[in-house]
């Protein structure tokens, strides 16, 4: 009962999470069978008609399919990470800390920029140092 | 674009966030506004809070994972 409960929260988020990537790997993953499938299929055909001419080529012509398609596929993930659901969020964090800056300056700006934050050892160390 | 270099810089700003908000509400409780302190001393609040939350979520995730052997997840 636990375990199912577990199991189905934890894939519920996975899914609303990683819902684009995963459709998207689906998709890369039937492209390339498909591809594979055809490329059979024309190998038979040459194969029953004795027809080697373009058999070479056909090889070429599957291997730059695939790699086209995940190039595509790399591509629209890395350049559109980020699912639809995330992105209103972002765009309001946005809004919500530009306002708030207009309305009064944010003390934590300076903070957010930095890469790393430094310990009140690291600041003692700073003054000795100077 | 490396995607995992967006994924850690994500999770970075996220942590950031959360610990801003943390230090803030610790100001608050405290009886004072974040105006009233230095931006060396809000760092040291925010350092301190970022600390805490990177603890946590190594214990959640040692937990998390302790939880996962427990109930046979592939069983």
């Amino acid at each position: 009962m636990l375990r199912n409960l577990v199991q189905l929260t934890l894939l519920s988020v996975f899914w609303r999470r990683y819902k684009s990537i995963i459709l998207s790997t689906f998709v890369l993953f039937l492209y390339l069978w498909l591809i594979g499938k055809l490329h059979q299929d024309y190998v038979n055909y040459s194969e029953l008609n004795s027809d080697h001419e373009y058999l070479a080529l056909s090889f070429v012509i599957k291997w730059c399919a695939f790699i086209l398609g995940i190039m595509v596929y790399l591509l629209l993930n890395s350049l559109f990470p980020r699912s639809k659901k995330l992105v209103p969020t972002v765009a309001k964090k946005n809004q919500k800390t530009e306002s708030d800056q207009d309305a009064v300056v944010d003390p934590f700006a300076e903070i957010r920029q930095r890469k790393k934050l430094r310990s009140r050892a690291d600041f003692i160390i700073e003054k000795h140092k100077k | 674009m490396n995607p995992l270099a967006l994924v850690t810089q994500r999770y970075q700003s996220a942590i950031r966030e959360k610990a801003i908000k943390r230090a803030e509400t610790r100001i608050i409780i405290a009886g004072r506004t974040p105006q009233d302190f230095s931006a060396e001393d809000l760092e040291i609040v925010v350092q301190e809070e970022e600390d805490k939350i990177k603890a946590e979520i190594k214990e959640k995730g040692l937990l998390a994972v302790l939880a996962l052997l427990g109930l046979s997840w592939l069983g």
